[in-house]
């Protein structure tokens, strides 16, 4: 089918997209709210050397932001480019967190990156401190605004369902805009995203600070941001094991499916094990089964960790799929004035959608995040430990340690979104779904789904009524542009892939180079370019 | 228009939008097309380094929140109008994929060029950076004279998807794929056809018919000469001397064929793709309803009759007709403004003149449109109108109350930016501002 070869590779190219600018973005995060404290520490210490210092990472944030920028209005485009009937769908809810975006974030830290970098002797300190916390609040409040879009795609909640726009289909509208914001799953989501930017920057100053000691060079100006790092650091990855937690609860409550694949779980259980290492097969009844596992010996853990309960159940992949499949044809019973919507958005050439991502990459891309945010604790701490004593520039293996780890934030940020979307499919707005239990912790599949408002249709009058959330869902395969050729979406990923591969390999050259020139202390000199 | 849709607050609140909209789009254009002209000319500054530097540096701090005016465009027309952000971004694939690579490499282009002293490489981002600024600003102009003269979409509703016959009236109310690029031949059958040709389609002279076409890729070159002429007025403002000079010299030479195709392409647009034009004067629907007089005034402003020349020649209601002339009076004014003070060297009277000139002459192309945002070359029952395209109330009560706050706060971070960076640049001055230990690209 060419409407799923143009959807797989649309995916590819949103994924590819969205990968690069993620690779950009949490230094983004993290580094311009360093700045913001070395300047505020600068203020109020006095110390010359915290001024040296936001100025060297200020160089360096510049270098990456460029590419933040070029890489993210691609997205603004695609959700248009490539995903109308998505857009056309929800654009009425989805649009507006994007464009307030724009209007209260992005433009507060765009206008002022350009002051960070140029401001500098051309205002006073006081000044460019100011700048540096609302370019650092500008791009946090700018991922909140993000992170709500994106989790209200997981959990579409303050949503009405209404029939009789332009084209005579139906389409969701906002009916409660607080449910948008307040809603938990988006919340922990923007805490996660931004805790892990700090990480990022953390690792990424505690990196290149361990090269320049390892080099013993600008030994001081080093030791000084190697501290600052290893504290933000520190505090940042041990928040981000605990918000993880709540994160992950958030899910096991709203997309059951994502759940069972991140824990490989495959048959529903209660009192359930956790998994160290597992791998997943489908035998030839189209039933999932273990080709391997790995449980903690310690029993319900899992059920602890998903729902704070020991004994309650937690969805396996082949309950999720029977389950979903009977919901929806209920969903269909009870309405059938809107029976056309699941045809059109859930199914697929007239048949239902596999209900569960792919197993394994969910569970190891989340796996291996995990494990990694442990050995993030252990590096900050260990750093934090030495340099309190005054002695990590003589800590040859740590500071190669640290050197050498730059990288893994950055995977473990990419892993979390593997988890996050591609966790999510087969959908690209998850029914409204909220996972209960009865008071034996058994869970109640029959009610899947939470209720939302709707306007409809009923013998010739429009009528306001309640619906099963079902109704929310768009499957990805659905919701691509249908004008859309495999030639094209071919041309423009290949193009994605090959210019934003050759900028991002030059965007690190030039941060490598920058970094490793280190800062010019002393005297202002002058300097050729920047 | 069905009671669901038509409360009070959203009969007000959607032609606000529009305007808010428009509003933006022309911010847009002010801000980021000055340094988009800049951008282009930065290669013509001089073959020496400095010039072209002193270019860069006239709009380095400020590009990057310029361009966010381009990102809230989309963004307000996606929350405000999510049908035509769908129709359009979907329709016109590979336009916006070329301007989204333009931009790209305009980004990173200023940020890269300065950042090693070879020649070669600083060449290389000059001519990458004046290029795609070339490209972003034509394939948005020929886009916008596309959408003033319509695009070939249908309504998916009214086609049927067993025979792929165009309807009279919707047969699949549970269509969701909301509109469909094709072409219908004399048997009312519709052929889909892919983006790619779509994307041809624009730049197509002969389409929808020899005048209209050759109209839209006129406004593209116009809006190209506008663009290079608005950066070429902020460099007067940014320099002194002999880098003064040179830009005075880009606004008097582009100035006689750049105010020429405006008026060709203006009358141009009045004669050739007014209203019967586009619809097709075969069109019996429109020809009645232009016929009767009862018709004419508000309702049929509501229900998205008139446009382009209509609202210009007293069809529509004299108040949009009036609107309509006094924009393109001030459009006018601000284009012989450029001339006069440009010529008279004075920097600040050239550039808020070339800021005049795009206000009025995009705000009329505005009002010309109202109450249409992307008509359909096949007829009214498929175009996009304001209200056929419009957000909820809820979304467009939310969006109104961000705008109030928001736009304030931008407005006044954004002038004490500017101020901040307004001094006058010159070779003297980038090497006594390195010594100083600033910041320069």
């Amino acid at each position: 089918m060419a409407g799923e070869l143009v959807a797989s590779i649309s995916r590819l190219q949103f994924a590819t997209t969205a990968y690069f600018h993620f690779l950009f973005v949490p230094l983004t995060l993290g580094i311009s709210l360093f700045i913001a404290i070395l300047m505020t520490t600068y203020l109020v210490t006095k110390k010359q050397i915290y001024r040296e210092m936001a100025r060297f990472w200020t160089k360096l944030f510049a270098i990456n932001f460029a590419m933040g920028v070029a890489t993210g209005i691609t997205h603004e485009f695609e959700f248009g480019t490539n995903w109308a009937v998505y857009s056309r769908y929800v654009g009425d809810i989805f649009g507006a967190p994007l464009a307030i975006e724009a209007l209260f974030a992005f433009f507060l830290e765009s206008s002022f990156i350009g002051m960070l970098i140029f401001g500098w002797n051309r205002v006073n300190d006081i000044v460019m401190t100011l700048v540096a916390w609302a370019v650092a609040f500008g791009t946090n409040l700018s991922a909140l605004w993000i992170l709500l879009a994106n989790g209200w795609m997981q959990h579409p909640g303050g949503a009405i369902l209404k029939a009789g726009t332009w084209v005579g289909g139906i389409r969701a509208e906002l009916y409660d805009f607080s449910q948008v914001t307040f809603s938990p799953v988006a919340d922990v989501k923007f805490m996660h995203t931004i805790t892990a930017g700090m990480i990022v920057a953390s690792m990424f100053v505690l990196g290149i600070s361990a090269y320049h000691l390892l080099r013993k060079q600008h030994v001081e100006f080093f030791k000084r941001s190697a501290l600052a790092a290893a504290i933000f650091g520190m505090i940042a990855s041990v928040s981000e094991v605990l918000i993880g937690d709540i994160h992950a609860h958030e899910v096991a409550k709203t997309q059951p499916s994502k759940l069972a694949a991140m824990e490989a779980v495959v048959e529903s259980e209660k009192g359930a094990p956790i998994l160290l290492a597992a791998w997943v097969t489908k035998n030839e009844q189209g039933q999932y089964e273990y080709a391997f596992k790995l449980p903690l010996p310690i029993p319900g853990v899992l059920s602890f960790l998903a729902y704070h309960n020991f004994s309650a159940e937690v969805p396996g992949l082949n309950d999720v799929q029977k389950a979903m499949e009977e919901n929806f044809a209920n969903a269909m019973k009870e309405h059938p004035e809107l029976a056309q919507v699941i045809e059109n958005n859930v199914k697929f050439n007239g048949e239902w959608p596999e209900f569960n991502p792919p197993v394994n990459v969910v569970y190891w891309a989340f796996h291996i995040m995990v494990y990694l945010a442990f050995l993030f604790v252990f590096i900050f701490t260990a750093a934090f430990y030495y340099a309190k004593k005054g002695v990590l520039h003589e800590k040859t293996w740590i500071l190669k340690l640290a050197l050498y780890s730059i990288p893994l934030p950055y995977i473990a940020s990419l892993l979390g979104w593997a988890t996050a979307e591609v966790g999510r499919q087969p959908w690209v707005v998850y029914p409204l779904t909220e996972v209960k239990h009865d008071a034996d912790g058994n869970i109640i599949w029959g009610e899947l789904f939470k209720t939302i408002p709707a306007m409809i249709e009923k013998g010739g009058q429009i009528v306001q009524t309640e619906v099963p959330g079902a109704f929310m869902g768009l499957t990805t395969y659905n919701a691509v542009t249908p004008t859309l050729t495999v030639a094209e979406v071919t041309l423009t990923f290949i193009g994605f892939l090959v210019i934003f591969t050759t900028l991002a390999v030059l965007d690190w050259w030039l941060i490598a180079k920058y970094a490793k020139k280190g800062p010019e202390m002393g005297e202002e000199k002058p300097q050729e370019a920047y | 228009m069905d009671t669901v849709f038509s409360p009070l607050w959203w009969d007000v609140l959607v032609p606000l939008w529009f305007v808010i909209v428009a509003l933006v789009w022309v911010m847009y254009v002010l801000t980021d097309g000055f340094d988009l002209g800049v951008g282009i000319l930065v290669p013509f500054m001089g073959s020496d380094d400095v010039s072209r530097r002193i270019a860069i540096n006239s709009v380095g701090p400020i590009w990057d929140g310029n361009e966010v005016w381009f990102i809230t465009a989309g963004g307000a027309a996606y929350a405000a109008f999510p049908e035509i952000y769908s129709a359009i971004f979907g329709g016109l694939y590979l336009a916006l994929m070329v301007i989204l690579f333009a931009l790209i490499f305009r980004a990173v282009g200023f940020e890269y060029r300065s950042k090693r002293p070879s020649q070669k490489w600083r060449n290389f981002w000059d001519w990458a950076i004046s290029i795609s600024s070339g490209v972003v600003a034509l394939v948005l102009g020929v886009a916008l004279g596309n959408i003033v003269v319509g695009l070939p979409f249908v309504k998916s509703t009214f086609i049927d998807p067993q025979t792929m016959k165009v309807m009279e009236s919707a047969v699949n109310p549970n269509a969701l794929k909301g509109f469909m690029y094709g072409v219908i031949d004399q048997n009312n059958q519709f052929h889909p056809y892919p983006a790619i040709i779509g994307f041809l389609q624009l730049l197509n002279p002969f389409f929808p018919n020899l005048a209209a076409g050759i109209f839209k890729l006129l406004v593209g070159v116009t809006a190209l000469l506008f663009v290079i002429l608005h950066g070429a007025a902020w460099l007067m403002v940014k320099t002194v001397g002999e880098h003064f000079e040179r830009a005075k010299g880009f606004v008097l030479k582009l100035w006689p064929v750049t105010a020429g195709l405006w008026v060709i392409t203006t009358l141009w647009g009045f004669f050739s793709v007014g209203f019967t034009n586009k619809f097709n004067i075969t069109n019996e629907k429109v020809i009645q309803q232009l016929q009767n007089v009862d018709y004419h005034g508000w309702q049929a402003i509501l229900d998205g009759v008139f446009t382009y020349h209509d609202n210009f020649l007293f069809q529509a209601p004299a108040l949009v007709s009036i609107v309509g002339w006094v924009l393109l009076g001030l459009g006018l004014l601000g284009v012989i403004g450029i001339f006069v003070f440009a010529k008279n060297g004075n920097a600040w009277g050239t550039f808020l003149s070339s800021t005049l000139a795009v206000i009025g002459i995009l705000f009329a192309v505005a009002t010309a449109l109202f109450p249409f945002t992307v008509p359909s070359i096949y007829g009214l029952e498929h175009s996009m109108t304001v209200w056929n395209t419009a957000a909820s109330e809820n979304t467009l009560k939310v969006m109104t109350l961000a705008a109030i706050i928001a736009v304030p706060i931008v407005l006044a971070y954004t002038a004490y930016i500017y101020k901040v960076f307004l001094f006058k640049l010159s070779p003297e001055q980038l090497e006594e501002s390195a010594k100083k230990g600033q910041f320069n690209y």
